[in-house]
């Protein structure tokens, strides 16, 4: 006689049977899909996991010629150096203040600029402001600094022209330490404020217009109607893109940063990914720079943890 | 530009002093130009590089730019951290002089051509530093005046030895796998000992439209070796690549091999013995070697961060002392330490 648990266990596996077969069905069904998911899948693995392994030459003494497999081992040397040098720290303190400048200042400004954008009325003026305004988004971070550079110089430059006009000095802005923040949140929002405030247009337009009609007949001024209609109306779109935006605390735009500082303002603008060109591409301390990576990978995932937990507690949604 | 300097009375400024004097006086006759420029831009910090020059080395045997900052003194016959020469201090604070009195371009670190050229256009400068390469670039697009190259004076150093590139021969060596045993081990080395024989160099290189001969000993022809890198490597040596040694500013292209690349810095060292002394090549062991470039890298950091700030007036020169003593704390005096070491070791 078979007893309770056997004729559980068939039964259990007859369903997973069933489940497996139904599963199929269902991939078989949507192969065309899956087959779009394969390339993205593929890419990640590729470029984002395998090289992962190569988190291994922070423990080693790496040597291109004997590659990450058969490189003596060290242990934690490099991350020792790491933590011990105080150029490391000087770089990671300059990224994370890059970043939360560049996020504090960035993140509101794309909602500012959209609320103005829906002000205005439909017409050739709105267009044409629209597209000069997302214009910088297409051109290259090479030729966007080049720009800034020729619009700063002391001697040709608008921006000097415009202080000697007013009576001031001119500022030798590209070599000014203390400069290099502002002009490279300045240069974020002129490439990226325009093209982030479309998605926010685009919440703006899902609104229901008689809610502004109602606000209207109450007497609501345009201020108001901002407040108490737009506002409430992008404000899951706002959270959404507040939480994607939180790593960018600890991210910075490496190329805008190499093509803006100069070795005189490296006090403020030099980052961790400058520092990590540097050393490792530079001068080939491929095992350092990485123990170095995991360093400031793992702070940084302690970071947006924090950020993401954060805001949990005070709002209603969170990252993850 | 040779006519702006003919006008003020200093056609050919022979040292510092007289260049000094020359852009006083093109300042007072151009109030609005800062005489001397450069392109920091494209070329790093260059105007402190061309002094480094005199004072520092690669330990490869090339002048420093913006690593290595050891020297040697042939006299002592020791190595010294070049930023300790008085001399080398005086170079900067002519430089941080010049900025200030607005002779230097006061935005030189950021100079591209296109903008530098602009410059000379408008009478806003009038002498550059640049290598001689460049001058032709300024001057096609300046068909009214006269670029004439000076050399680049010096405030002492050992620029006799190291104002050279490549007048070394190379420390560079084979590797062997250390599987290689037995019969392939003696095989490879055979072959390896081929390459390094002035046999597979004859073999590699005699023919009659690159090389020459004459009182029974083999030259090599400018003509041949001119007429085209790729002409030269598809016709006769489709599987080389290509290496170039030099005497003074004539760069004679050969083709290479490991055997070539050893060869033609012996024949570059050859060439310039008479007219630049040479620098012990030092064997640092793996060890050392990374030390070193541990050393090195936070050094050129802080040396390339800080020796600007002292020309653009951010920095005293009064501070120059604790500049050094910082310099040592990174690793400068380690650095030298390491490079005495070794050269005691090989060489005394």
């Amino acid at each position: 006689m078979a007893s309770t648990t056997d004729v559980e266990l068939t039964l259990a596996s007859g369903g997973r049977g069933r489940g497996r077969s139904a599963a199929w069905k269902k991939i078989k069904r949507s192969r065309f899909l899956y087959l779009l998911l394969l390339a993205p899948v593929l890419w990640y693995v590729v470029f984002a996991y395998l090289p992962m392994v190569g988190v291994l030459i922070a423990f080693q003494d790496f040597s291109l010629y004997k590659g990450v497999f058969h490189s003596d081992w060290t242990g934690f040397d490099h991350f020792k150096r790491a933590l011990t040098d105080a150029g490391f720290w000087a770089v990671f303190r300059n990224t994370i203040i890059l970043g939360t400048v560049t996020f504090v200042f960035g993140f509101p400004a794309p909602i500012l600029l959209a609320l103005l954008f829906n002000e205005l009325r439909d017409g050739l003026f709105k267009k044409a402001v629209q597209t000069i305004s997302y214009l910088p988004y297409f051109v290259s971070v090479v030729a966007i600094v080049n720009i800034a550079m020729i619009m700063l110089s002391p001697s040709t430059g608008v921006v000097n022209g415009f202080l000697k006009l007013i009576g001031l000095h001119e500022i030798y802005f590209i070599i000014e330490p203390g400069w290099f923040r502002p002009l490279y949140v300045l240069i974020n929002l002129w490439v990226g404020t325009g093209w982030t405030s479309i998605i926010y247009l685009a919440a703006m337009s899902s609104i229901d217009t008689q809610l502004y009609d109602a606000a209207k007949v109450d007497g609501a001024s345009r201020l108001r109607q901002i407040r108490h209609v737009t506002l409430p109306g992008i404000a899951p779109t706002i959270t959404i893109l507040l939480l994607i935006s939180l790593p960018s605390i600890v991210a910075t735009n490496f190329e805008m940063v190499l093509l803006l500082q100069q070795p005189i303002t490296y006090s403020t603008s030099d980052v961790v990914g400058t520092y990590i060109y540097r050393h490792g591409i530079l001068n080939s301390e491929f095992d350092y720079t990485t123990a170095a990576t995991v360093i400031f990978s793992i702070i940084s995932l302690a970071i947006i943890f924090a950020s993401n937990r954060i805001a949990r507690k005070f709002g209603e949604t969170s990252l993850w | 530009m040779k006519a702006e300097f003919e006008a003020v009375g200093s056609p050919e400024p022979k040292n510092w002093d007289d260049i000094y004097d020359a852009l006083k006086k093109l300042k007072a006759k151009y109030p609005d130009s800062t005489p001397l420029g450069g392109r920091g831009k494209e070329l790093g910090q260059n105007f402190r590089q061309f002094f480094e020059q005199s004072f520092t080395s690669g330990k490869s045997g090339q002048p420093a730019f913006n690593d290595q900052v050891v020297a040697f003194d042939p006299d002592k016959k020791e190595w010294y951290y070049g930023p300790t020469a008085p001399g080398f201090k005086d170079s900067i604070a002519f430089l941080a002089k010049l900025y200030k009195e607005k002779l230097l371009d006061n935005e030189y670190l950021t100079m591209d051509m296109n903008a530098l050229q602009a410059k000379i256009k408008d009478k806003k400068v009038f002498m550059i530093d640049d290598y001689v390469g460049g001058l032709s670039g300024i001057g096609d697009l300046n068909p009214g005046g006269v670029l004439v190259p000076l050399p680049m004076p010096t405030f002492g150093g050992n620029a006799q030895i190291l104002g050279y590139t490549g007048s070394h021969v190379g420390d560079r060596g084979t590797v062997l796998s250390g599987s290689l045993k037995g019969d392939k081990l003696d095989r490879v080395l055979q072959m390896l000992n081929y390459m390094y024989s002035d046999e597979f160099y004859d073999h590699l290189y005699w023919n009659p439209e690159v090389t020459g001969e004459k009182d029974g000993k083999k030259y090599y022809t400018n003509e041949g070796m001119y007429s085209g890198d790729a002409a030269v490597k598809d016709k006769y040596l489709p599987w080389s690549i290509m290496g170039g040694f030099q005497v003074d500013n004539e760069t004679t292209t050969k083709a290479g091999t490991p055997y070539a690349d050893y060869k033609l810095n012996v024949l570059t060292a050859e060439a310039n013995k008479d007219k630049y002394l040479q620098q012990p090549i030092l064997p640092f062991d793996t060890e050392q070697s990374k030390r070193l470039s541990e050393i090195q890298t936070t050094l050129t950091d802080y040396w390339n961060q800080t020796i600007d700030q002292f020309i653009v007036g951010k920095k005293s020169m009064d501070d120059w002392d604790g500049f050094i003593s910082d310099l040592n704390g990174k690793g400068a005096e380690e650095e030298v330490a390491i490079y005495n070491e070794v050269y005691k070791k090989f060489f005394q």
